[in-house]
């Protein structure tokens, strides 16, 4: 986020370059590692929608610098963040914990739980981010 | 922590926005601040009082308790 603050016209075209180029390689090889159709498309929604929120925020920015992205913005991610780590950090635990028990007989695959904890990680950032927002 | 800047911007018959537009931050960070939910940086409690025309420790007050 503070690298949005500080960004220049020159920061904003290598960046979207390099999204365009990651975007391009999964849409068009992201087959070829075969991982499953369904995960395939929606990793190329998740670049294709991350370069698209970028390439707009960034011209925003651009647009009206030192206004969108000032300090009390960075503050609120830099609090929501080290929540997000400390309830990635639990939710782990518990789940190794689970994962590992007979009794209750979890049959996770590595992916499933990949994309829990990144899930868990992504909806944790964003609702704290929006209560610290509320409050501060 | 409390502050005067919202009395300092009145007196000097500013919006928010124009004070905000001044420093360079959102308006949303001017009405945290003047409502005491955010404390500002050194950098951008410099700014506003060298703005508003006070020094900063007559600006920000801590508060005793």
């Amino acid at each position: 986020m503070k690298a949005l603050s500080k960004l220049t016209m020159k920061r904003y075209i290598i960046t979207n370059a390099i999204l365009a180029a990651s975007f391009a390689n999964v849409a068009l090889f992201g087959e070829r590692l075969a991982m499953g159709e369904a995960f395939t498309a929606g990793l190329v929604t998740g670049i294709g929608v991350g370069w698209l929120v970028f390439a707009v925020a960034g011209i925003i920015e651009l647009k009206r610098p030192g206004r969108a992205w000032d300090e009390r913005t960075m503050a609120i991610f830099s609090k929501a963040s080290g929540f997000a780590f400390w309830v990635v950090v639990l939710v782990a635990s518990v789940l190794s914990a689970l994962l590992r028990s007979e009794t209750i007989g979890l049959s996770w695959t590595a992916a499933d739980l990949c994309g829990t904890l990144s899930n868990v990680a992504l909806g944790s950032f964003a609702l704290s981010s929006l209560v610290i927002s509320r409050k501060s | 922590m409390h502050n005067r800047v919202k009395e300092r911007r009145l007196a000097l018959g500013m919006t928010q926005g124009q004070l905000a537009e001044r420093v360079e931050v959102s308006r949303q960070t001017i009405i945290s601040i003047e409502s005491g939910r955010y404390d500002p940086s050194l950098s951008l409690a410099l700014k506003l009082a060298a703005l508003l025309g006070e020094r900063v420790e007559e600006l920000f007050i801590l508060s005793e308790d």
